[in-house]
């Protein structure tokens, strides 16, 4: 099963990589300067970027003069940020990452937590490979607190895209941390704009799955049922994300 | 196109955290503790347990 999904994500990744790379959400500028800020790289320093995908926030953290390590499972989105210059990739797993003990100065991992089966056991290595006082920087979109709503809006995402796995809380993400034994653990939410027919062209859902997020969504126009705050804006249906960027330190 | 010696001298076998060598034709990197054989793929090293094979006998 869980090699199922594994495989599952593979051949979405494969087939979203090109779309992912130039989607405004991924390149947004003031998005990705806003996750190098909490990274603060420093010239030379060593930083893994797991789950890189087709290598943005590598190219930002190179820019930064960091030493940056990209690691993906798909190889696809390996090969895209080759491409897009970064040196230093790797395919492999955020469960078994193939790096010895405090090889790093700071980890990054931006939008996906929501793919990891086993987020747990991703957070524990993401602190073994780090040197003591080193940095966790994580990005993911956040679940809603309310129950119905966050299932509402769990189903949305997993009818888009096969390769979701589970959105978090703003708990759940900070548990994962605390619980792999991070200190000084901050957070602050991030919401951006989505446009719904972009967001769903890049998933390559099938076309009765889009049909029904769209219809999920419209029914969210009146009634808030999925936490996010969605509306029309000239014909295009848009709604807000909410994400969250959380930042800490292995003791 | 090898692989980058800045990489190689941070990777290491995704299970026994040990270090991994290069055989002579840069094909793969084999770990030295518990001898999987891993990938090179388009110059990027797939260091994947699924990937993985074992070694059998010691490679000049």
């Amino acid at each position: 099963m869980d090699d199922d999904q594994l495989s599952t994500t593979e051949r979405a990744f494969a087939r979203q990589a090109r779309a992912f790379a130039h989607s405004p959400l991924q390149t947004d500028p003031a998005r990705l300067r806003r996750l190098l800020d909490w990274v603060e790289p420093g010239a030379g320093e060593r930083i893994l970027d797991v789950g890189c995908g087709p290598g943005i926030v590598l190219g930002g953290l190179a820019a930064a003069g960091a030493r940056a390590v990209g690691l993906d499972r798909t190889i696809e989105m390996l090969r895209l940020a080759r491409d897009g210059g970064a040196r230093l990739c790797v395919r492999g797993e955020g469960t078994r990452l193939p790096f010895p003990d405090g090889c790093f100065e700071a980890v990054v991992c931006r939008n996906a937590c929501h793919h990891f089966l086993d987020p747990e056991a991703v957070g524990r290595e993401m602190a073994r490979v780090l040197r003591r006082g080193g940095r966790v920087i994580v990005e993911d979109m956040r679940a809603p607190d309310d129950p119905a709503q966050r299932a509402y809006h769990e189903s949305i995402e997993k009818l888009r895209d096969i390769s979701h796995v589970r959105t978090l809380t703003r708990l759940g993400l900070r548990d994962i941390l605390a619980a792999a034994g991070f200190e000084a653990l901050e957070d602050v939410p991030v919401d951006f704009v989505i446009d719904v027919d972009e967001w769903l062209d890049r998933a390559y859902p099938t076309p009765d799955n889009r049909q029904r997020c769209v219809d999920m969504l419209t029914a969210c126009l009146d009634r808030d049922l999925c936490g996010l705050r969605v509306w029309r804006d000239a014909g295009q249906m848009r709604f807000e994300r909410q994400s969250l960027m959380l930042r800490a330190r292995r003791p | 196109m090898p692989i980058d010696p800045e990489l190689l001298e941070m990777l290491a076998c995704p299970i026994c955290k040990t270090e991994v060598r290069p055989t002579t034709d840069g094909a793969a990197l084999v770990c030295r503790s518990c001898r999987r054989r891993y990938p090179v793929v388009d110059d990027i090293p797939i260091l994947l347990v699924e990937e993985a094979t074992l070694e059998t006998e010691e490679r000049p």
